[in-house]
């Protein structure tokens, strides 16, 4: 397995894959993809470029965790809305944008795709590139740093990234709420997709134990200011529901709990919010699952490969994609990937 | 059978333009330096027309340019090569809404403030907001991944985005992304987004919805230079608050505008900010004293907050009506659209006076300040040649300052025709042709138009060049 340490030395690590006429594998930390003896890790691309807290960007390489990027903007109150698992800390960014990886924030704060704005690639033949900029709003040649979103290594390798942060919410808050069953859940979720409150997260756990809950819980998050958030424990508290309100350590650790179980799932899908209680209405204690339900991303941990099937067969009858385990054949639209594939020097998959 | 015959079987007699007279209004957008005329415009009722309308034009050996509203200010719906122009005025039907899943399905004709205005009532809206958002389409949205005021805390076009319909450059028909987010692979919907109709025709877009902000507070800040007002967003965003706007106007934009409006705007003022809050109602009142705390602190003179939405939508009409407000000094207008990092508006707005000052001509400011997004105003009078010249100069050595600051070239009007130029300062060559060749990958002939994006033999400049045989 390759190393590279700069960006040049991934370059030249690509080069010479591309002489040698090898398929280029590419993976981060390994958490994905595993890294084989033929295959180029990102790992040790860990510089950060350019950290710029008053323009909230972060410019760094593939190989830096996110976790040292949540290390680094927390500093000055600020955060990368983007919050997929972190896998004990391993995850890197690289390996996120490229997995398309996402978390509880997805609904409100949007993907990798709304997040980067700029990326240098190393194309197939080793030759870097860049798209995009390093600054907020930049509509100059095409969105290929989008592109590379999701393209799991197939269209080069994803060397650097330029990201835009936020300012970190004054208050979070999570409140968890134990469902009589799916169609309430989802009675529940459509009602606060469309009403007053502004939950930073809506998050369905199966089965609720975690949060003390026998059945099925809906986990809401507020992140606002203090009063924003104490006023909609409040309006939530009035409604008729079995819900507590956890403190503030509890919140901390129920979200990063939350945030880190994608890291076992085996599933990964998106569907339609609303059909989200479809998968969870036929669950039984076979299957653990969890989704962020207000933008229809659903996760599941099986234990034998006959009940990832059945996960997957009931995501696609209502209407979801399969995003892991990842499918070439799913993708669709084979000319205009085999096309892109040769515009950024790439052998066909 | 011909051409134009051909299309009007396609599109009904009364949906293909082929006279001069009508032809004359499709010779520019709003980019006015450059006019071209297209040899026929049709105006296509449904995807499956476009898709016939594509394939006759690439058999009939014709450029395509793809046409929403005509409101590019960067010439990209300006037929350079004639052909023929594909207008999709006649596809303004909103198909779906659905608020449970908070995604609106519409064709690329529909004019972006309509959508909003459909699902006003239920509390809804679609977020990108362009000045020019009660004509310019969704689907010319999508082609220059429009932005609008509300892009710092909202995001652009390509953020609410969730799914189109594409003609390729071969005429299939294909759809990318759908009602919710993260297709399967690399994001195609994503590239597709701003690529500036050179890697298909958008006929229909699913776009999301947002829920709107119940509390909406906005104030003017007055200040007695650019670089006080500029402290104070860096101020603003180091508090860690997020305003949904904050729009800079200069001196003299402030004058202007207050010639025509008469809004008691202080005439003497070197900046004013327009600073808008929203989200909840608890805790508003605090955020709005911490601005005002935070403008005082940093030098501003006066703060005014609009105590209803009457005033309100006077401030805003202060800023959206400022470049008709420049009109009234009866000179063309050119207006730029470099991006600094939020923290450099001090320096490109020296710069901006700088350049002024030296190629002799007026340019007045206003700016998405919060996002670092210039928009430098520059009039002309466009019956002399020197003039203009001047003004295509100075938009270069504004831009190219942009990317020495750390920048870009273009925040939100695109590169069109105007500043394919500039795109070389921007990238290097091999990020260039790696770029060409995705447009390649999509469009193996060139049809899909053409000498848009990318400089293919002179860019905006070479257009300007009077026709042989006429001296300048």
């Amino acid at each position: 397995m390759m190393e590279p340490a700069t960006i040049a030395e991934a370059s030249a690590a690509v080069r010479a894959v591309a002489e040698r006429g090898d398929r280029l594998v590419i993976c981060g930390a390994g958490t994905k993809v595993a890294c084989g003896d033929r295959s180029i890790s990102t790992r040790r691309l860990a510089q950060v470029i350019e950290y710029a807290p008053a323009d909230m960007t972060i410019t760094v390489e593939a190989g830096v965790t996110l976790a040292e990027i949540e290390r680094i903007t927390s500093a000055d109150q600020l955060r990368l809305a983007l919050d997929p698992p972190l896998y004990g800390g391993r995850a890197t960014i690289g390996g996120v944008l490229a997995s398309n990886d996402s978390g509880p924030l997805r609904m409100l704060h949007g993907g990798p795709r709304d997040l980067v704005v700029g990326m240098t690639i190393v194309m197939g033949d080793g030759i870097v590139v860049r798209s995009g900029g390093r600054v907020v709003k930049n509509v100059a040649g095409y969105g290929v740093h989008r592109l590379m979103v999701g393209s799991g290594g197939e269209l080069g390798m994803i060397a650097a990234a330029t990201l835009k942060l936020q300012p970190r919410p004054e208050a979070m808050r999570l409140i968890a709420i134990g469902m009589q069953d799916a169609a309430a859940a989802e009675s529940l979720t459509a009602r606060l997709m469309g009403g007053e409150l502004r939950p930073a997260m809506i998050e369905w756990v199966w089965p609720g134990d975690r949060f003390g809950l026998s059945g099925l819980a809906v986990v809401l998050a507020f992140e606002d200011c203090r009063e924003a958030v104490a006023w909609q424990l409040d309006e939530l508290l009035g409604m008729d529901l079995k819900a507590r309100v956890l403190d503030e350590g509890e919140s901390v650790d129920g979200y990063a709990w939350i945030r880190e179980w994608g890291a076992s799932a085996t599933v990964r899908a998106g569907m339609p919010s609303s059909a989200v209680w479809r998968v969870f209405r036929d669950a039984d204690e076979k299957l653990a699952l969890l989704s962020h339900a207000g933008s229809g991303c659903v996760l599941a941990k099986v234990n034998a490969p006959r009940e990832s099937e059945r996960v997957q067969s009931m995501v696609r009858e209502w209407g979801g994609n399969v995003l892991v385990p990842r499918e070439y054949s799913e993708m669709g639209h084979a000319r205009l990937r085999s096309g892109l594939q040769s515009a950024l020097r790439m052998e066909p998959v | 059978m011909t051409l134009i015959d051909e299309l009007r079987g396609i599109c009904g007699p009364e949906g293909v333009a082929a006279d001069r007279g009508e032809l004359a209004t499709f010779e520019s957008d709003a980019f006015t330096l450059v006019k071209a005329r297209p040899d026929l415009v049709a105006f296509p009722r449904s995807t499956d027309e476009v898709s016939r309308v594509v394939r006759a034009a690439v058999r009939a050996g014709a450029a395509i340019v793809p046409r929403g509203a005509g409101t590019s200010l960067s010439g990209g719906a300006i037929a350079v090569d004639g052909g023929v122009c594909v207008c999709l005025s006649r596809m303004r039907r909103i198909l779906k809404v659905d608020h449970r899943d908070r995604y609106a399905h519409v064709e690329a004709g529909v004019a972006n403030l309509a959508v909003s205005n459909a699902v006003r009532d239920a509390g809804y809206q679609y977020a990108p907001d362009p000045s020019s958002q009660m004509v310019s389409t969704i689907g010319g949205n999508v082609a220059t991944n429009a932005g609008g005021p509300h892009t710092l805390k909202m995001g652009v076009t390509v953020n609410h985005i969730l799914g189109a319909t594409v003609v390729l450059a071969n005429g299939d028909i294909t759809q990318m992304g759908g009602t919710y987010p993260d297709a399967p692979g690399s994001d195609l919907l994503g590239l597709v987004v701003g690529s500036e109709g050179t890697l298909g025709i958008v006929t229909e877009v699913i776009v999301r919805l947002v829920r709107i902000a119940p509390e909406v507070r906005t104030q003017l800040a007055v200040f007695e230079t650019i670089d006080a007002a500029a402290r104070t967003i860096s101020a603003i965003i180091a508090a860690g608050i997020l305003p949904a706007a904050l729009e800079m106007m200069d001196a003299l934009t402030v004058a202007a505008v207050e010639d025509w409006l008469h809004m008691g705007f202080p005439r003497d003022a070197g900046a004013v900010l327009i600073i808008e809050l929203d989200g909840l109602a608890p805790g508003m009142d605090r955020q709005v004293a911490r601005v005002g705390e935070i403008c005082r602190a940093n030098g501003c003179r006066e703060v005014r907050i609009a105590a209803t939405a009457a005033e309100r939508a006077e401030l805003w009409k202060a800023r959206k009506k400022s470049f008709g407000a420049m009109g009234r000094y009866g000179m063309s207008m050119c207006t730029q659209d470099g991006v600094v990092p939020r923290t450099r508006v001090p320096e490109i707005m020296r710069f901006v006076a700088e350049v002024a000052t030296r190629r002799g001509i007026r340019i007045a400011n206003v700016i998405h300040a919060g996002d670092g997004n210039i928009h430098p105003l520059m009039l002309y009078d466009d019956r002399d040649a020197r003039q203009v010249r001047a003004v295509v100069e100075a938009s270069h050595d504004i831009l190219r300052k942009c990317v020495e600051l750390g920048g870009t070239i273009s925040g939100e009007h695109g590169i069109g025709i105007e500043k394919v130029g500039a795109m070389e300062a921007m990238f290097d060559a091999e990020s260039l042709a790696m770029m060409q060749r995705i447009r390649i990958a999509f469009d193996p002939g060139g049809t899909l138009n053409p000498r848009k994006l990318f400089a293919t033999g002179g860019g905006c400049l070479e257009l300007l060049k009077p026709p042989k045989g006429i001296p300048a």
